[in-house]
């Protein structure tokens, strides 16, 4: 049951949803940390960034936290997905190289991660997703609301916890 | 809260106790699960452990048991195969323990999960001690490795039939049940199916599945469903649905959906044909705000074909598909 106050800044059924949404930033961390993955160097400043918007959520002002979990929510999913991306190259012998999110979503719809890809859906959010932040990112004062944010924000811890069960 | 939840939640509690506080999550929340464990613990690096607990119910063993199916499926498709799914369970959960042989699906779920600890309810604290050392070493069971590799391979092809606009009636959360009782529903959906596929519909129908899971089985009588277009071989159950009892039943249609198919991982090189039950729904099967077609899209990943009662007339092209 959700108890939070503040339902004179959110109405209820946000609050409960935000409530939840950080327990699955919790779960998302949790699962970051103790999958095969945490051992692989580049996957530590992943955790570091899901930290960093763990703490985002606590800022009183709506646009300053909504563009900073933005902010770290993307170059989370960027930096885990080139780190998985190269620690595939380097098991192949393909030479290592820095990869947008846009090479490493093409690399594993490619080549695959040990026989595997995304679901349809996740690789549809996926694509969704790039076009949103293009849009939050290169448009001055935009800021999506809390029902849009929260689709955004799910659909990466989405993607990452399909990620994470890649084998490493 | 009741006795037993509250002795069961201070036990967690104690085996929670017995590990670094960071290596404990309570009450995690996986975006896709349709029900979440109650503890996830990393006793080392690279290993998760999910627990989840059960209460006796009183209603028959099958369905919490099928719910409990659907979880350890779930849980080790959304962290990963390796991780090691747990089942505490209290006496009672699978009905009168005084029976001379469990239910099946008793059986499969103590085949499926990778550990399975049943707590007398006098004495769920003196086994947290116990317990701390097992879960520590506790690995996923190897044999089961290649059933869920395989569901894994299934739920993404099956995927493939999902679009969100498919089915949109389905996840409007403003559609209301039109029909006020579950038995009316059945009468009048029946009337309608046998109009559609005249001679076909066979009331009560449980499908005979020759085969295995995680080296349990034949099945037969395992799953049964409200009807079954007899000469297609497709299960149909029919729902009225708002809510409440939402997350329970789809479970419980998720769980039935998947124990349909598989063989005996040790003879069978390809799963068994693939069966797309068919679901009605009278009202919504609406998800969460931000993520409204869940349900819809999980139900889907397990093989099920979901029609409104509104639009009948479509079954026929959804199962010529």
């Amino acid at each position: 049951m959700c108890t939070l106050a503040n339902s004179n800044v959110f109405p209820h059924f946000l609050t409960c949803e935000m409530a939840n949404f950080r327990r699955e930033v919790d779960t998302i961390l949790f699962q970051l940390r103790s999958s095969g993955w945490a051992a692989l160097p580049s996957v530590v400043p992943v955790v570091e960034e899901y930290v960093q918007l763990k703490g985002a959520a606590r800022l009183r002002n709506q646009n300053r936290r909504v563009g900073l979990q933005i902010l770290f929510a993307c170059r989370a999913i960027d930096s885990l997905l080139a780190a998985i991306v190269n620690n595939e190259r380097a098991k192949k012998g393909q030479p290592v190289r820095p990869t947008t999110i846009g090479g490493s979503l093409a690399y594993i719809r490619r080549d695959t991660i040990g026989g595997r890809t995304f679901n349809g859906p996740t690789a549809t959010d996926l694509h969704d997703l790039r076009r949103q932040r293009n849009d939050y990112l290169h448009q001055a004062n935009l800021f999506p609301g809390d029902p849009d944010i929260l689709i955004f924000l799910t659909r990466t811890i989405r993607a990452i916890g399909e990620a994470v069960t890649f084998p490493p | 809260m009741s006795s037993s939840r509250f002795k069961f939640d201070s036990a967690v509690k104690a085996i929670a106790a017995g590990f670094d506080p960071q290596a404990v999550q309570y009450h995690p929340a996986f975006p896709d699960l349709i029900s979440q464990p109650d503890l996830l613990i990393s006793p080392r690096p690279g290993t998760m452990i999910a627990l989840f607990s059960y209460f006796p119910e009183r209603s028959s063993a099958l369905r919490p048991g099928l719910e409990a199916v659907e979880d350890v499926f779930e849980i080790k498709l959304a962290a990963g195969e390796s991780t090691v799914a747990v089942a505490c369970v209290l006496d009672g959960f699978v009905g009168d323990p005084n029976r001379p042989s469990p239910p099946k699906v008793y059986s499969v779920i103590q085949a499926l999960f990778d550990s399975f600890i049943e707590w007398p309810k006098t004495q769920p604290d003196s086994l947290a001690e116990e317990f701390v050392p097992v879960l520590r070493n506790l690995r996923a069971k190897t044999d089961n490795e290649r059933l869920w590799k395989r569901e894994r391979l299934i739920v993404k092809e099956e995927l493939r039939r999902f679009t969100q606009a498919k089915y949109a009636k389905l996840i409007d959360g403003s559609q209301r049940a039109s029909l006020r009782s579950g038995q009316r529903l059945e009468q009048e959906t029946a009337f309608k199916l046998q109009l559609l596929f005249p001679g076909e519909l066979v009331e009560r129908y449980s499908p005979d599945v020759v085969g295995s899971i995680a080296g349990f089985g034949p099945r037969r009588g395992l799953v049964r469903f409200d009807f079954g277009l007899g000469q297609r071989g497709v299960p149909v159950e029919v729902i009225r649905l708002e809510g409440s009892t939402l997350r329970h039943r789809i479970r419980n249609l998720m769980a039935k959906s998947r124990l349909l198919r598989y063989g005996d991982p040790d003879t069978d090189n390809d799963p068994l044909r693939i069966i797309r039950p068919l679901l009605i729904v009278d009202g919504n099967i609406a998800g969460p705000s931000h993520d409204p077609a869940r349900y819809a899209r999980a139900l889907v990943s397990v093989g099920w074909e979901i029609v409104h009662i509104s639009e009948l007339e479509r079954i026929s092209a959804l199962l010529d598909v």
